[in-house]
């Protein structure tokens, strides 16, 4: 009689557990996506969007300047450890602009954008930003090459 | 001996399960660290050729306090070291920034943020080198730092609707849209008082966008 009630316990505990056992699986879903984590990782996200990546939701402005109408800031995401430049038009008419993280990327815009209006490159990974600059300017005509200055720092 | 109510292998088969779930849904243990080693920089020279920091200059507006020190002037240039509480933790900068010295005010100049925020008169301050580029060599003037505004740095994409929001309830009569495409942000004023000029339309609409705060701070040193 014992061990039929034992069976019977034993058989509930198992049927608990089978219940039981998605919970952590679920729960651990359910943080993950809370947290939303960029979608690469160190050399991974080289040459790729910071915006796209998620890597920008960490960004702060570790250089800024201001030249003939151009800011330039020297970008880095803290999580993915990742530098890019971002050049904002502040010449308050319609120019051109042209945004380079120094021999690596550069992004430019096709046609003149309106003054607060900013363009930004692709991401580089460094673990320290040592030779990370950030180049860029505005201009009256196009600006479809990497540029190498002004730059920050 | 007292025997424990949960078996042993079903302590082992949850942990499993937590675990499993764990690496299925790709969640970090350790978030990666990233050193805060500032790179070489021109502001280097500035640093190590600035004064002292026995002079300091307080100005408070808007109920944050900012402080002037370390002034160093070079033919080059001239340099500032700029701390000042903050209203959030976000990335605040020196946004609008100019520099009168003698009869002429320079507009362009150049920051970098100090990764540790620093302890002023019993108060955290976040502080940045600034450096303004001089032309011509410069005897001692006085000069007046205006410091018009400060700001967290804009995302990549920011949230504008938010600031569509803000500018309706403000009773501001913009309406305007933003678009984020290739590596390119920006908004267009579509809409505008007719008293009002584009570039003033444009200029709220990125300070709604914008977390900023402004002053003026006004700083002026005397030789």
């Amino acid at each position: 009689m014992s061990i039929h009630k034992n069976g019977i316990r034993d058989n509930m505990k198992l049927t608990k557990l089978i219940v039981l056992f998605p919970i952590p699986f679920l729960l651990a879903i359910l943080v993950s996506s809370v947290t939303a984590d960029p979608t690469c990782s160190g050399t991974g996200c080289n040459g790729l969007n910071p915006n796209s990546t998620g890597c920008d939701a960490s960004a702060t402005t570790l250089y800024q300047t201001t030249n003939n109408g151009a800011k330039l800031e020297l970008r880095k995401s803290t999580v993915c450890s990742t530098y890019w430049a971002k050049t904002t038009n502040v010449s308050g008419v319609n120019k051109y602009a042209n945004a380079t993280l120094k021999y690596y990327y550069y992004s430019y815009s096709p046609a003149p954008i309106p003054n607060y209006q900013y363009v930004y490159s692709s991401q580089r990974y460094g673990t320290d930003g040592a030779y990370m600059n950030a180049c860029g300017q505005v201009s009256n005509s196009i600006i479809d090459s990497m540029i190498y200055s002004p730059c920050v720092p | 001996m007292k025997r424990s109510h949960i078996p042993t292998w079903c302590i082992l088969l949850l942990l499993g399960g937590m675990a499993t779930g764990l690496v299925f849904t790709g969640m970090k243990f350790v978030q990666p660290v990233f050193a805060e080693t500032s790179p070489d920089h021109p502001f280097i020279n500035l640093m190590s050729a600035a004064i002292p920091a026995e002079q300091t200059y307080i100005q408070t507006a808007n109920n944050l306090t900012m402080q002037a020190s370390r002034i160093s002037i070079s033919p080059e240039q001239a340099g500032f070291k700029l701390c000042f509480q903050t209203p959030n933790p976000g990335d605040w900068l020196p946004w609008e920034v100019s520099l009168v010295i003698g009869k002429q005010e320079i507009p362009d100049f150049s920051s970098m943020t100090l990764s540790e925020p620093e302890t002023v008169n019993g108060m955290e301050m976040k502080c940045h080198l600034l450096s303004f580029p001089l032309s011509g060599s410069r005897t001692a003037q006085d000069m007046i730092l205006r410091v018009d505004q400060i700001a967290v740095s804009m995302p990549e994409y920011p949230d504008y609707e938010r600031a569509k929001q803000q500018l309706a309830e403000a009773g501001v009569a913009i309406e305007f849209t933003c678009k984020h495409q290739d590596y390119i942000f920006g908004c267009e004023v579509f809409k505008k008082p007719a008293d009002m000029s584009l570039e003033d339309a444009e200029q709220l609409v990125y300070d709604a966008i914008q977390d900023d705060v402004k002053g003026p701070w006004v700083f002026e040193f005397q030789p």
